[in-house]
């Protein structure tokens, strides 16, 4: 496939009378914006906020963090499949995208008991709840948000809606706003173009794979929510998908699980694959596993299907993420190693977790095979997140996120920074 | 140990492993009729007094089956 | 440094040239000054360094008479008052690793810097990797000289109070514990040169070298099933309904004791898990005997196929829980259960 994506960086949104973009500004109309989100009678309340790197604010609740991107050319949509878009293969035609500027959702959402109960409010307890926020100065302004113009639609719904239901509010809201803003590039001279043309091979050179492992939402949300990471909208347990990376830049994998967002597993490494392809490999393609299986033979079964495929694609090399920590990790491990058995050279890019002063491994489950990592590290941040003057992300955002944080320890499971692509510079190495 | 995930307590290194059912429902299926529910649940416990039974040298996996209990090692 | 250090070097038996295999019983002796690969030791350290003495021993010696080896070496370092101590290198020798490490602790004991060499998997680090600073060699002795040239090396950073940096970078087999680094590149830019360099067959160096749990040796089977004490303990949040002590559903740093006289099975209408980790529906709404068969093992025990079970049930979340925790709890655990003759545990997690 061969995809030209036009970028239109944006160093600055300004408040005005309409949405367009000009020479890195893009103005916005906010009322124009509420407006739209208020068009769904499921949301009670809507606010634009922008935040912007160095200021001294704080979001949070974020639901999804998206970088806004139409189809200018070629058929279907960017983000295809959610929200009732089509379905139509993606990745080829022109993409025009807004770059160094992200959509960000903040809303609340109940927690969902195992019987199918809720629970709105402080009520749930859930630590995550406290530690998620991406801070925009400070040294927890360690993720590439915190360098992004962050558009933060902050909504709250008419009474209190089913988890999947106020997902899919939130979801198409952002979508909405999505192809607002970013279609207001159509039609223009793109400051930046690039072309990835993945159907030129050179034989000289070997083929490889970015093959990410990715946490359904089925087993805790059944097979048709919302809250899961999507392939074309399909969120469920299903085999790995072979999708051509260009179909990744489209957005063809997309929708926060928790608090892993859509941003990071399109905006990172794939865009890097792709910028390579034909100087240091062929970038053949993109194998995305999903995990969260709920026996030991459908996790191997997955990781074996996931070899073949790679061996069938030719390719030589493999770099494997992975994203939710906790036992679906093993879905990860089982993969590394059904591709080394295969011959094929695998590079593991993960968290680690806290090592308790060199008494825990870094890896919860661990194989003989995986002997190549890149270490993200544990996802804790060492220092104090300092007291803010804005925090985005409520109507009324509780006293406390004002407050000075404390540090967050990288321990199993927990991160704060989420990085699974590696989009930062920080690790973990052997002493 | 019984868990449906021995891959995990056998890179752990737990030695005595027993392979349960699914995640929800390590000891039985809740998909079969009552009586065949006890008859898995019993095969299962079964299983895994005979691997405390057995002598071992490294992580071992035993599978209650249809016969009488294998063990497997890792 | 004015004066040169003063450095005692640790051979076995074969590179202090006694004999080979047939001298591995070799008591622990000195030799003046440098012998066989200390040479090239002494090359290595220049006029910084003197080679004032060579203790050699046996390796069977050495790890058999463990007690009287180490009372002989450490007279030895007393006398000799070195500023460093340089044992072997041991390659993948595992007696000869096992003795280096013995020989670097008594050093150390002794406020003298010491340094080994050997390869990552010898059992001398497996044993004490925390304690000793280990080069990492490979396995073939053609490396000795310059192996020997950074062990001298990092001695003398050492013993100089320089801090080290990490192990890929120092040349020295990971000692268990992982720093946060900031590397110059971002992660996906290090992993796609990781991988092409693999590709390529050139050298690369993984950002994690061990990954491993410790070994836990099995213990001996029970001898008689049906003569059997067992004890049942679970990992899967279970509690009594209302959860009365508050059992957390993640990262849980306790267990619980419930009493199991006259209860013959965890009724639903009296057991709940509150695991926060995986779909508890089932357990809650049909059976928590799916999570700990109690039902199961007490029809067993009426049937005879056990004596009795222990008439305490523990029980924690294993959900993110802390490796430390799970550690102690597991220690706690093991020590009540030793106590009361208990033979074995079925312990059912996920």
């Amino acid at each position: 496939m061969k995809l030209e994506m036009a970028s239109f960086p944006v160093n600055g949104i300004v408040l005005g009378n309409r949405t367009a973009w000009s020479d890195g500004k893009l103005e916005i109309n906010a009322d124009e914006l509420v407006d739209l989100v208020m068009q769904d009678p499921q949301v009670a309340w809507a606010d634009i906020q922008v935040a912007r790197p160095g200021d001294s604010t704080r979001v949070v609740r974020m639901r999804d963090i998206i970088q806004p991107k139409v189809k200018s050319e070629g058929q279907g949509t960017t983000y295809p499949g959610i929200s009732g878009r089509s379905v139509d293969t993606v990745g080829q035609g022109r993409t025009n995208r807004l770059t160094d500027m992200t959509i960000i959702p903040c809303a609340d959402m109940p927690r969902v008991n195992a019987d199918g109960s809720q629970i709105w409010g402080a009520a749930q307890g859930i630590a995550s709840r406290e530690i998620n926020f991406i801070d925009m100065s400070g040294p927890g302004a360690v993720t590439p948000f915190a360098e992004t113009v962050n558009l933060c639609v902050v909504m709250e719904p008419e009474g209190q809606p089913y988890a999947d239901d106020w997902n899919r509010v939130i979801r198409s809201t952002m979508l909405k706003i999505n192809d607002l803003l970013a279609g207001a590039t159509l039609g223009l001279d793109a400051p930046q173009l690039d072309t990835f043309d993945l159907d030129r091979r050179d034989d000289a050179l070997p083929n490889v794979a970015f093959v990410p492992v990715l946490a359904s939402g089925e087993h805790r949300f059944g097979p048709r929510t919302s809250l899961s990471t999507d392939v074309y909208g399909v969120g469920r347990l299903t085999q790995p998908w072979l999708l051509q990376p260009t179909e990744m830049l489209d957005g063809a994998v997309s929708g926060a699980y928790n608090e892993n967002f859509t941003w990071p597993i399109m905006e990172t490494l794939v865009p890097y694959m792709c910028s390579r392809h034909g100087i240091d490999f062929n970038f053949s393609g993109c194998i995305v596993v999903r995990s969260n299986w709920e026996s030991q033979a459908e996790k191997q079964l997955m990781a074996n299907r996931t070899a073949q495929l790679a061996v069938d694609t030719g390719v030589t090399g493999a770099i494997v993420t992975t994203n939710v920590r906790g036992q679906r990790f093993l879905e990860t491990i089982l993969t590394v190693q059904a591709l080394e058995r295969a011959g094929i050279n695998t590079i593991l890019m993960t968290e680690e977790e806290d090592n308790e002063n060199g008494t825990a491994p870094p890896l919860l489950v661990s194989a003989p095979e995986v002997t190549t990592v890149v270490s993200t590290g544990t996802g804790g941040i060492d220092a104090t997140f300092p007291a803010v003057k804005n925090v985005i992300g409520a109507r009324e955002p509780e006293a406390h996120w004002f407050e000075e944080l404390p540090p967050i320890h990288g321990r199993y499971g927990v991160s704060h920074t989420h990085d699974y692509y590696g989009f930062g510079k920080q690790g973990y190495l052997d002493y | 140990m019984m868990t449906a995930m021995p891959a995990i307590p056998l890179s752990v290194g737990a030695n005595r492993i027993v392979r349960g059912v699914r995640v929800p429902h390590v000891c039985g299926d809740p998909a079969l009729s009552e009586d065949r529910d006890r008859e898995l649940s019993e095969r299962i416990v079964r299983t895994a007094l005979g691997a405390l039974a057995t002598r071992v040298t490294e992580p071992t996996l035993f599978e209650p089956s249809q016969s009488a209990p294998q063990a497997v090692t890792a | 440094m004015t004066n040169p250090i003063r450095v005692v070097h640790y051979l076995n038996q074969f590179f202090g040239g006694i004999g080979a295999e047939e001298q591995a019983y070799a008591p622990v002796q000195l030799k003046d000054g440098a012998v066989g690969p200390g040479r090239a030791l002494q090359a290595a350290l220049g006029d910084e360094g003197t080679v004032v003495g060579t203790i050699v021993s046996g390796d069977n010696y050495f790890t058999e008479e463990t007690e009287s080896a180490k009372a002989a070496a450490g007279e030895l370092l007393d006398r000799l008052k070195p500023d460093v101590v340089i044992a072997g290198p041991a390659f993948d020798a595992g007696r000869y690793g096992l003795a280096c490490a013995e020989v670097c602790r008594l050093a150390q004991d002794r406020g003298v810097t010491a340094v080994t060499g050997m390869f990552a998997d010898n059992a001398g680090v497996l044993t004490y990797r925390s304690e000793i600073l280990a080069v990492s060699t490979g396995i073939d002795a053609s490396e000795m000289a310059p192996s020997l040239q950074k062990m001298a090396r990092l001695a003398i950073k050492v013993l100089n109070g320089e801090e080290l940096g990490p192990a890929s970078v120092e040349g020295y087999v990971p000692r268990g514990a992982r720093r946060p680094v900031a590397h110059g590149q971002l992660g996906y830019e290090r992993a796609l040169d990781m991988l092409t360099a693999r590709i390529a067959g050139k050298p690369y160096e993984s950002e994690m070298l061990i990954s491993n749990y410790d070994i836990v040796p099995p213990a001996a089977p029970i001898s008689d099933a049906d003569d059997s004490l067992i004890a049942l303990v679970s990992s899967g949040g279970l509690v009594p309904r209302g959860n009365p002590d508050r059992l957390v559903g993640a990262r849980s740093e306790h267990f619980y004791r419930y009493p199991l006289d006259g209860v013959d099975s965890l009724s639903v209408e009296d057991w709940e898990s509150v695991h926060g980790g995986f779909g508890t529906l089932i357990l809650n709404t049909k059976d928590p005997n799916y999570a700990m068969p109690l039902r199961t093992v007490r029809s067993l025990e009426t049937r005879g196929a056990i004596k009795s079970v222990y008439p305490t049930f523990f029980s924690t979340t294993g959900n993110g829980t802390a490796v430390s925790s799970a550690r102690r709890m597991g220690g706690e655990i093991a020590a009540e259960l030793s106590e009361n003759h208990v033979d074995g545990v079925l312990l059912v997690a996920t």
